[in-house]
């Protein structure tokens, strides 16, 4: 370690946040535990919705999204809630599984792959319920 | 003492290892452990699926029956079916999660009623979801 007379850091600060998770893990936690309440609730509307959109033709899906809000709204959320509870549960496995260089390039992949796929979801579903 | 003098052999390599799971033998509650992270990354490919579906339907009727055609196939409906098996399943593991939390179902009978408990809901769960889908299309 560096010369503790020569410097203004105190001991703690030098070790903080030097776990697998860089000093994230209560807030990691945390937010993992409140999308997944709030995924339970989502889930389970997803899942009603699912069993609506079954055997529907284009003309019917559109009018379903178009024509309503709650159908858009639910798949809107749990889209998200759901991607960003995925991307968070995915970067502790890869916190398990995965060490240095491989670790960071995998967080990133990971980070990027959620983000994408969110987005696009979340675009068409806007798209839908806007008019197809 | 050989060995571990030998100076040939790098130091990661001699330390001890913590034992996992090759030591233990294999119990129900283990196994459930590791269906919630398997289920979870299912999860993870089978967003794939959902983003198709979405993006099918906002690109136009050719996409979006093509989507609809491969999701009432054969092969479309088995992995759905493993699709919602894991989101029930992992659902339901949320909320075993969840009671452990809060302090209840710690001690060893409590957590293999937990896990029979996830296991069976989420049988019973996804039969339902398809019972419903084939009702209701």
């Amino acid at each position: 370690m560096s010369d503790k007379s020569s410097s203004l850091r105190s001991e703690s600060s030098t070790v903080r946040a030097l776990g697998a998770s860089r000093g994230k893990a209560t807030q990691h936690a945390l937010t993992m535990r409140i999308t997944a309440a709030a995924l339970m609730v989502l889930g389970m509307a997803f899942a009603f919705l699912v069993v609506s959109l079954v055997g529907r033709d284009y003309d019917s899906v559109m009018r379903l999204f178009s024509h309503r809000i709650g159908p858009g709204t639910v798949a809107l959320l749990f889209t998200v809630v759901g991607i960003y509870h995925m991307k968070l549960g995915m970067d502790t496995i890869i916190e398990d599984y995965a060490h240095g260089r491989w670790k960071i390039g995998m967080l990133v992949a990971n980070t990027m792959f959620s983000g994408l796929i969110a987005a696009a979801t979340a675009l068409s579903i806007i798209k839908l319920a806007v008019g197809g | 003492m050989a060995e571990a003098n030998n100076p040939s052999q790098r130091l990661q390599d001699r330390r001890p290892l913590s034992p996992h799971l090759q030591v233990y033998k294999m119990m129900f509650t283990m196994v459930m452990s590791g269906l919630h992270r398997i289920t979870g990354m299912c999860l993870y490919a089978g967003t794939l699926l959902l983003a198709w579906y979405f993006i099918a339907a906002a690109s136009g009727r050719g996409a979006f029956d093509t989507v609809n055609w491969v999701y009432g196939s054969l092969l479309g409906r088995l992995v759905l079916f493993g699709f919602t098996w894991s989101l029930f399943h992992h659902l339901l593991g949320g909320v075993r999660h969840a009671l452990w939390d809060a302090g209840y179902l710690l001690d060893p009978e409590g957590r293999e009623l937990a896990a029979k408990g996830t296991l069976a809901g989420s049988i019973a769960l996804t039969l339902i979801f398809w019972i419903l889908a084939y009702v209701y299309r």
